[in-house]
């Protein structure tokens, strides 16, 4: 083995070890000088590398888990259960569904609503945040959903994440107003017939339907963000939404 | 965490160190995050076929790893900003009281793709040069080249002189 090979398995694995190498290293000072300083550079690489990160979200995002968790389920228990029983189970189901859509017919807007303001219990990070999103993660977070937004005209975007959101990813978007930060869900395919303002478990909230979907915006109610802040902040991201950006 | 599981338990535990190996990868603080959490996912998933308890955490990294590489397949992202990423995207890479440390983290960051993958799989990860080359689909003598090359670019910014002469 010589020194250009000794180095080359070095430099590429300073903790290897075997004998062809340990026997050139017992003869060769530059080699063994190149171990020890490779060494030492790996140290401060591995230190490096162990950055101390703190998460952004929590360790798991409740919303998502439920979804494979629902799926399992619902296949274990297809596996158990008879052709029979099965299709009585689907019977079953296909009726609760029917009642369950004409329930949903009259009340999906309040659903929606419970439904927002449960999600901000699995963000309570994001309405903390204050350096502005990078355009890479912000667009990373739109094209998962098919969205483009308007920065300019939107303001200050925060915080940006693609949250599991009943059944799709969604965009969750926290803008800075001068009142405060107002959270932003862009719900592609949920449809609200008119406007809708709600007040929920600390939050205050507007659901605005637009061609594609709707808009859910929110601000905490000890905020300092009135109806009217509120509006205006909703407005101006309703102008800078397009739902019609290729996903 | 109540009413995780104990396998989501361990998941959950492991997590710091999947995002810490993401945003390595990936270079950006969101997208790590977005890997992550599919990765956890499928990992949740595929819990059946993890037959050694041992193995999890190559098992969980191989996973980020390859979600890592389809959602950059997928995406075809736009170039990093390096001094945007240290300076904002991430407290952690944020300057610390290590100015050496800052300097080696801003020179991994820069490094290409090609050399930084295998590093940090190798280092971060402790995959061997083997595991390495069987996963970036690349020979083991590929592999020890880049890994050295990477170093070699180290070695340069920490000013090390380099013992041999040019990489092999």
């Amino acid at each position: 083995m010589n020194c250009e090979a000794t180095q080359l398995q070095i430099g590429a694995d300073p903790q290897a070890s075997n004998d062809v190498l340990e026997a050139h290293l017992l003869s060769c000072a530059r080699c063994t000088a190149f171990q020890r300083e490779t060494r030492a550079l790996d140290g401060q690489i591995r230190r490096a590398l162990e950055l101390p990160l703190e998460p952004l979200r929590p360790a798991w995002n409740g919303v998502e888990l439920r979804r494979p968790a629902a799926q399992s389920a619902g296949a274990a228990v297809s596996r158990r259960l008879g052709r029979s029983r099965a299709w009585a189970l689907a019977a079953s189901v296909a009726l609760a569904v029917t009642i369950g859509l004409v329930f949903w017919s009259t009340q999906s807007q309040p659903a929606l609503a419970t439904a927002v303001v449960e999600h901000m219990a699995l963000e309570p990070d994001s309405w903390n945040q204050r350096a502005p999103v990078p355009q890479s993660a912000l667009d990373l977070v739109l094209r998962r959903s098919g969205v483009r937004l308007d920065r300019a005209t939107a303001g200050e975007v925060v915080y940006a994440y693609s949250c599991w959101f009943r059944g799709r990813y969604v965009p969750h978007l926290v803008v800075q107003t001068s009142g405060g930060p107002v959270t932003v869900l862009v719900l592609r395919d949920e449809a609200v017939t008119r406007e809708q303002r709600f007040e929920e478990s600390g939050y205050t909230g507007l659901l605005l339907p637009v061609q594609g979907g709707t808009l859910a915006v929110l601000a905490r109610e000890q905020s300092a963000i009135d109806a009217a802040a509120l509006n205006e902040a909703a407005q101006r991201v309703l102008q800078a939404v397009d739902f019609d950006a290729p996903s | 965490m109540a009413g995780l599981s104990p396998f989501e338990h361990t998941l959950a535990g492991l997590r710091p160190e999947l995002l810490r190996f993401a945003l390595w990868l990936a270079r950006d603080r969101q997208t790590a995050e977005d890997v992550v959490q599919e990765a956890m996912l499928r990992a949740w998933k595929a819990q059946g076929e993890l037959t050694k308890a041992e193995a999890l955490r190559p098992w969980l990294l191989t996973i980020v790893r390859r979600e890592h590489a389809r959602l950059y397949e997928r995406k075809r992202h736009p170039t990093t900003d390096i001094d945007g990423l240290i300076s904002l995207e991430d407290p952690a890479l944020a300057a610390s009281d290590d100015q050496q440390l800052d300097e080696l983290r801003a020179a991994i960051l820069r490094l290409p793709d090609d050399y930084r993958e295998p590093l940090v799989m190798q280092v971060l990860g402790g995959f061997s040069t083997q595991e390495i080359a069987t996963e970036m689909n690349l020979t083991q003598q590929a592999v020890l080249s880049r890994l050295f090359r990477a170093r070699g670019k180290l070695r340069e910014i920490c000013g090390v002189a380099a013992a041999a002469g040019d990489a092999p």
